[in-house]
């Protein structure tokens, strides 16, 4: 027989699936359509799914990109670097130079000290207020009222986002910040725009840091000589203060450095801890001011001293977003001798309000400098002024700065402002007060290109943020109504539905663009045409989904059971994960505690299994198995930077190290040997070890294999495993066996496998002598589409395999039989349909995080994009890196129809058993779209949050790319997977109704009786 | 389906869990282990949470050994304190079932290999609390257990109070992700916390569903 474990209860049980119910014609429900109900050919119904699935991936796609662009600010990063010698023809009346590059340097050396977090009115006099921030910071105010021509003290205005990272990198190369600097290296935090700590590096000048270590990660090779300390812990308010104080006036003294930086915590840990309105702050803030006069009593002549915050911070201490007192800071300079030019608004309290990349090209200038490359900032007026209020002093530096800003924005691509630049450097020498007019000139010019810039560059969007949020929402919304349906509705509204949506659609989003090209949205609206009309598309799709659905459907949506309760709340637990930083930053230890209750719930769900069940003891079993894999998969680990000394890195053979420990290969070796063994084991038991099977397995075997070797190959070149051997000693000849290998697997998993995939069975005819007669059996009949698609989802397993280090490989392959038992275990329990993708849409995520990754930058694996390749190149590339991090998530997605496909015999209307795949995996998807948009608003609602940039933002990003992956995965596994297995079993046992086949010949367990009549 | 159902019904007999003034008594008894957990707390389980626990076994068998004899062994017709013995075999029982809450702890996350320890001690003032009153009640009786497992049973305030005991545990590993750097988020004082406060919790709720039962029952006699 061809089915041990009762072959009649297991027919009976996929009997009583719906869509065979309702193929047979037997006690179906009433279809909520008021006409009768058409089922459509099976061709059409494939034709449809594709088409709602790529329609699916656009509409996310548009509904991403909104977010995205309103969200993540990004800007082209250039790499260029500002010549020391740069001699400029437009100039006029060039001074003459000595020393120094682009100007005379004004000071010898200079301090800088950093008060992270100074807001301007902590250090300016505030008459009659107690707060206990104010008044407490006085030595700016004093100084710079009593000697004006030494102290200069103002306003110092923050680009958004206030965080210190990148406000780093905006005072230090004069550009806006950008959450994605694209075109940089993402792997790692370190600077590549030019900037004036590259500068004096450069020229052999020294500079000193001590303080906060975001500096060290950022310039660490350029510095002399630093005394980094850690920034993150909030709670300490004093470690690194008194760092600053035992280090900096040591090094200013001992003359070793031109340049001497100071990065005090203090005052912001004491915001963020207590808030400004405490005590704390009062204390903090007298101490500094202590320290500001310590410093400049031992100041010499030739020093510049610097003082400024990097942002302010709000009322709750906290800083972040682009508050006024978020991005007011202070900024205070002073020398002993007389340098500067008087402030005339002093008697009035009036401060000049600056922005802060200004300081990039004062600072440059004054110490003789080239200007950076990337810089949009203007010198300082009363810097260059003088004493004396000289215009051709200043008029020289703008000049400069003009030339260089020019020669960056030809270099980045902008337009030319209308000829504004050739207008500025037009000088007319006749005319009195030319030099007051070059000046106002210039700066009109940089101020100009500033603000452009800063348009482009630097806001949080919210009308395309608030846009995003619409789509996504409405795609879940769309998704879930979908999937609530009857099946039959399903499959029968499918045409109509996707002809309503997709004619209006395709009459809304060119009207939206001709509207938007013409203007028609008045002047305020916020988008382009382009963008119109990808809302438009959006906007229509609604229109017509919600015209046919509420004519028909409003009122016939599936009561929620108890399954769909589950369902509910695994996926609320998911979601809520983000409103928290710390639940977000152990996403995956949580991930892993949730499978397990999954588990738990299976394992009781088992027990409660009448004891007649022939099965109960395999799902009890499974469902173990299931708690096991799980504990097994949450072992292996990658530490994020927030997990502290609370998490040890298992993924890398050390916390410090990024190679895999030499055992891993050997267990990717074991598991070449066991999996092949483990998913013979499950085809067996519904006699699908047989036809294509056979050949699958042995391919599976010589797959693994061969990754195994090339990462055994791996352990060489890492100079892991060293072997006398010449053989293994030649690295260029290793490093082209390893590709070749590569190259081989990748093309053999992806495209020759499944090739062959789309002309087999996994069936076989036997025949037998039974009573002197001789009869023939199908084997594998009673699992004829689930063994088969298991074998496509193995094809898919390989190629992600190939590019998973060896760890996530073992990772993988537990994944593989995570998944396979998972799938057994829920067609035994019979589950609700909507349950099963959801527990592999979790599964998914939890082995993400098995496999080495994080939701951070710095551990996307980057070296895996030359698995296969040597050089970037499309599309190698990118599949490998895609292939490796999403590696988890397309595999559950993959193995989705298998839920519904799995051990059942061929079916009479396959339109319905198509819809009933196609709805799986519209559950999948819905809640990958549900987490995607959960991190989307929590990452906008803690925009202020201390670590957006460092937690939520990441892990929006993640989301949105595993939603659109997910997507792509999903056209590919309907339109190639499901549709070529339902039309191959289709063709070959005729199950279309005209045939002869009939429903009750299907439960009989001699099946090669019908096979013979077929014949 | 349908035999599922029927299985569900069909739990084997009902409960032999007294009711009546040992219903008032058990909810002394949890407020009583209340207090206990707040003594396990001011003796510095912060500090040393392996040793404090451990100290804190043996009072916690007596009391739960004294409560299954005197409350829950509490039936018409006999003497107080005849099950003492019956109670002896419980708690060695349930000693020994504290591997299978050992292993279920290391399942759901547990560090399997540090703090090994702390682990194996939560896991068995697990076990007593929800196991121990469960061995008194109904022995070794395999379809109980069955039914037990799967859960099956009704739900009277022994069987509640366990299944409580176990949910509070579950519900004790939410804090510990939280970014506090307070001394009790150490690994496993939430989850003990958790499954005491989850023993009395489940007694309440247990001693409800009773109440409204037997209510609903004599509603309908009269009728």
């Amino acid at each position: 027989m061809t089915d041990r474990l009762g072959p009649e209860e297991r027919q009976m049980a996929a009997a009583q699936r719906a869509y065979t119910a309702a193929s047979r014609g037997e006690g179906i429900e009433t279809p909520a359509v008021a006409y009768v109900p058409r089922t459509m050919s099976f061709e059409w119904t494939w034709k449809y799914f594709i088409g709602l699935f790529l329609w699916m991936v656009l509409y996310d796609a548009i509904g991403v990109g909104f977010f995205t662009r309103g969200f993540l600010l990004s800007r082209s990063v250039l790499t260029d670097v500002s010549p020391s010698d740069w001699q400029l023809t437009e100039l006029h009346e060039p001074p003459h130079i000595d020393n120094g590059c682009w100007t005379e340097p004004k000071f010898d050396k200079a301090i800088m000290l950093v008060i992270d977090a100074l807001r301007f009115d902590f250090s300016t006099p505030q008459p009659g207020s107690n707060k206990p921030y104010h008044n407490a910071l006085t030595v700016m105010s004093e100084l710079n009222q009593n000697q004006p021509n030494k102290a200069f003290l103002s306003k110092f205005v923050a680009d958004p986002p206030t965080t210190t990272l990148q406000r780093l990198k905006g005072l230090t190369t004069g550009s806006l910040p950008t959450f994605i600097d694209a075109g940089s290296n993402f792997a790692g935090s370190e600077i590549d725009e030019d900037n004036w700590v590259y500068q004096m590096w450069a020229l052999n000048q020294t500079v000193y840091q001590c303080g906060d270590d975001t500096w060290d990660a950022l310039f660490g090779k350029y510095f002399a000589a630093a005394n980094p300390y850690d920034s993150l812990n909030v709670w300490d308010l004093y470690t690194v203060d008194n760092g600053v104080k035992e280090h900096l006036l040591p090094a200013y003294k001992s003359g070793n450095y031109r340049m001497s930086i100071g990065h005090t915590l203090g005052v912001d840990h004491a915001g963020h801890r207590y808030g400004p309105d405490s005590p704390k702050m009062t204390e903090k803030l007298q101490e500094m001011d202590e320290y500001i006069r310590e410093i400049i009593d031992s100041l010499d002549d030739d020093t510049l001293l610097i003082v400024f915050g990097d942002h302010g911070m709000d009322s709750k201490g906290d800083h972040g977003g682009e508050s006024d007192l978020e991005v007011d800071a202070t900024l205070f300079m002073y020398s002993k001798k007389d340098w500067v030019a008087p402030n005339d608004q002093i008697s009035e309290g009036g401060y000049p309000s600056i922005p802060q990349i200004d300081l990039v090209p004062t600072l440059s200038l004054l110490m003789g400098l080239p200007i950076p490359f990337n810089n949009l900032g203007s010198p300082i007026a009363e810097a260059f002024l003088g004493p004396n209020k000289d215009p051709k002093a200043l008029a020289n530096v703008l000049q400069l700065t003009s030339a260089q800003i020019e020669n960056y924005r030809q270099k980045y691509g902008f337009d030319d402002l209308g000829g504004l630049y050739k207008k500025t450097v037009k000088v007319d020498s006749s005319k009195a007060g030319m030099w007051e007019s070059i000046v106002s000139n210039h700066y009109n010019f940089q101020r100009t290109n500033l603000d452009q810039c800063r348009s482009l560059w630097a806001q949080f969007d919210f009308a395309s943020i608030f846009a995003g949020f619409a789509i996504i929402g409405s795609s879940l919304i769309l998704m879930i109504l979908y999937s609530r349906l009857p099946i039959l509705d399903v499959e029968g509204s499918l045409e109509k539905l996707c002809n309503y949506s997709g004619l209006s659609a395709f009459m809304t989003a060119p009207a939206f663009y001709a509207l938007a090209s013409y203007g028609a949205f008045g002047e305020s609206w916020p988008f382009d045409a382009l963008w119109t009309s990808g809302l438009g598309f959006c906007v229509g799709t609604l229109l017509g989904y919600s015209i046919y659905y509420i004519r028909h459907f409003s009122k016939k949506l599936q009561r929620a059971e108890i399954g769909t309760i589950a369902v509910i709340l695994i996926t609320l637990i998911h979601v809520a994960l983000f409103t928290s930083n710390s639940f977000t930053i152990w996403e995956d230890n949580i991930l892993s505690f949730l499978l397990s209750t999954i588990g738990f719930g299976l394992l009781i769900n088992a027990a409660q299994l009448p004891s007649s069940n022939a099965n109960r003891a395999k799902a009890i079993s499974h469902s173990i198995m299931f708690l096991i894999l799980t504990r097994t998969s949450a072992v292996s680990r990658l530490c994020r930077e927030e997990h502290g000394d609370k998490c040890s890195t298992t993924f890398y053979s050390s916390d410090a190290s990024s190679v895999s420990a030499p055992y891993t290969v050997a267990l990717l070796i074991l598991g070449a040997f066991l999996l092949p063994l483990l998913v013979k084991g499950f085809l067996i038991e519904s006699g699908s070890d047989h036809g294509s099977a056979k050949f699958h397995i042995w391919g599976l075997f010589g797959v693994m294999m061969s990754v195994a070797v090339y990462w055994f190959l791996d352990l060489f070149v890492t100079e892991q495993l060293k072997w006398s051997d010449p053989l293994f000693g030649d690295i260029e000849l290793l490093s082209n066996m390893k590709l070749t290998i590569a190259r081989i697997v990748l093309g053999v998993t992806l495209l020759a496998a499944n090739v062959s995939w789309m002309f087999g069975l996994c069936v076989e005819v036997k025949y037998t002598k039974k009573d002197g007669v001789n009869q023939a059996q199908i084997l594998g009949y009673s699992n004829v589409y689930g063994a088969q698609y298991l074998l496509l989802v193995l094809n898919f397993f390989g190629a992600i395999l190939l590019v998973s280090k060896p760890l996530g490989g073992v990772m993988m392959i537990i994944q593989m039989y995570h998944i396979m038992t998972t799938i057994d275990l829920l067609h035994i329990l019979e589950t609700p349909a909507s349950i099963g993708p959801v527990i592999l849409a979790v599964l998914g995520n939890a082995y993400f995080f098995s496999t080495g990754h994080q939701a951070t930058i710095p551990s996307v694996q980057w070296d895996i994009g030359f698995v296969a390749t040597n050089t970037i190149s499309f599309p190698l590339t990118h599949l490998a890196l895609v292939l490796n991090s999403l590696g988890p998530q397309i595999l559950s997605t993959v193995s989705t129809p298998l839920l519904v496909l799995w051990k059942i015999p061929p079916v009479r209307k396959s339109s319905l058993l198509f819809a009933s795949c196609g709805q799986s995996m519209l559950v999948s998807v819905a809640y990958q779209t549900a987490v995607t948009l959960s991190a989307a608003v929590f990452a906008t609602h803690f925009r202020r949050h201390l670590m957006v940039w460092k937690i939520f933002a990441p892990r929006y990003m993640l989301g949105g790319l595993t939603l659109i992956v997910v997507d792509v995965v999903a056209v590919l596994v309907v339109g190639f997977g499901v549709g070529n297995i339902i039309n191959h079993v289709k063709k070959t046992f005729g199950t279309d109704a005209k045939k002869t086949v009939t429903a009750n010949t299907s439960l009989k367990s001699d099946l090669g009786e019908q096979w013979d009549a077929l014949q | 389906m349908a035999t599922r159902k029927a299985a569900k019904t069909k739990a084997n007999g009902p409960a032999h869990v007294p009711s009546g003034p040992s219903q008032v008594l058990a909810v002394v008894y949890g407020t009583l282990l209340l207090v206990y957990l707040r003594f396990i707390f001011s003796a510095g389980i912060t500090h040393d949470p392996a040793k404090v626990m451990t100290q804190a076994l043996p009072g916690l068998l007596l009391l739960h050994m004294g409560y299954c004899v005197v409350v829950l062994g509490n039936k018409p017709g006999r003497k107080i304190g005849t099950d003492v013995s019956t109670a002896m075999i419980a708690a060695a029982l349930s000693v020994f079932f504290s591997v299978i809450i050992f292993g279920l702890l290391v399942l759901f996350g547990a560090p399997a290999i540090s703090l090994v320890h702390n682990t194996f001690v939560c896991a068995m003032h697990m076990s007593i609390l929800a196991v121990l009153p469960l061995f008194f009640t109904y022995h070794l009786d395999s379809k109980v257990w069955a039914d037990i497992i799967a859960m099956r049973r009704p739900l009277d305030h022994v069987y509640a109070a366990s299944v409580c005991t176990l949910i509070g545990a579950w519900l004790g590993a939410i804090p510990i992700p939280y970014d506090w750097d307070r001394p009790w988020q150490q690994w496993p004082i939430t989850i003990l916390a958790g499954a005491y406060l989850g023993y009395f919790v489940g007694t309440l709720g247990g001693i409800a569903l009773e109440l409204t039962k037997s209510l609903c029952s004599k509603t309908k006699k009269t009728e």
